[in-house]
């Protein structure tokens, strides 16, 4: 593959990273100009669990475009021989390289899979896990931050 | 118990590294069952003081993290119950009746 080809692969995978920051920093804004809901709030107010739906939503979009499409592409700009290499491995070079720090990123991993659990019978973990989600999408944007930063200028208009 | 010695390796480091001492630590689920084939990592995490909601995600986060650093990005399903805390949830009491003592911190 090509200069050319790569840039325009970092390009693309960066511009979609840049759509959900953004959609996801204007929800974390309206989230945090308010108090903190309690569960009960949350649970009885169907404007604030938009809005949590709306950050649940874009903190798994972005990871996911991290994980698929960015991680992959800066690896290959970077030209790392990265096809065959695992995830763990994937992770471990990007961190040595500077882009992210593979602690939180494993903790986001699993903030993600406990999405999937809706907790029917412990209202308390539920409000739990979406108020660790809300954490981990700020950071997941500040991570995004630091590790565009490192990239050159590209191409594609960012949103 | 149907977990490798490097999983038990692993899941002994993790939970040494991240668990409040005198924690407990359960296999459950189908991991338990040596009839079976693959299946995810089920925990039960029990500290031994009470805690709230917002810690016990933490836990379960921290130690999940850790083990997929050890492991890779493979199923694990953590739960964490204080030992001296009554929980009505169904899995927590079944994981309490099958689950296997993997070890104490």
């Amino acid at each position: 593959m090509n200069g050319l080809v790569k840039e325009a692969r970092l390009a693309s995978a960066a511009w979609e990273c840049d759509r959900h920051r953004a959609a996801l920093d204007a929800a974390l804004a309206e989230w945090h100009a308010g108090p903190t809901p309690s569960g009960a709030q949350l649970e009885a107010d169907p404007g604030l669990r938009r809005l949590t739906d709306q950050i649940l939503y874009r903190f798994s979009k972005l990871q996911d475009s991290m994980g698929e499409r960015l991680i992959p592409a800066t690896l290959g700009w970077l030209q790392e021989p990265h096809e065959a290499w695992p995830m763990r491995d994937r992770l471990d070079r990007l961190e040595k390289l500077g882009y992210l720090d593979v602690d939180p990123w494993l903790q986001w991993h699993d903030v993600r899979n406990r999405l999937a659990h809706e907790y029917p019978d412990a209202a308390d973990l539920r409000h739990a896990a979406v108020l660790a989600t809300i954490g981990a999408a700020g950071a997941m944007l500040q991570a995004w931050a630091h590790w565009k930063a490192r990239l050159p200028s590209l191409p594609v208009a960012s949103p | 118990m149907r977990i490798s010695p490097t999983e038990k390796a692993a899941i002994v480091s993790a939970a040494q590294a991240v668990l409040p001492p005198g924690s407990r630590v359960l296999l459950f689920g189908s991991r338990t069952d040596d009839h079976l084939r693959g299946g995810d990592i089920d925990l039960l995490v029990e500290p031994p003081a009470p805690f709230s909601a917002q810690q016990a995600v933490a836990l379960s986060t921290q130690l999940a993290a850790r083990l997929y650093r050890l492991m890779g990005e493979r199923h694990i399903d953590i739960l964490v119950a204080s030992a001296d805390e009554p929980d009505d949830r169904l899995v927590v009491a079944e994981a309490r009746r099958h689950g296997l003592e993997m070890l104490r911190t």
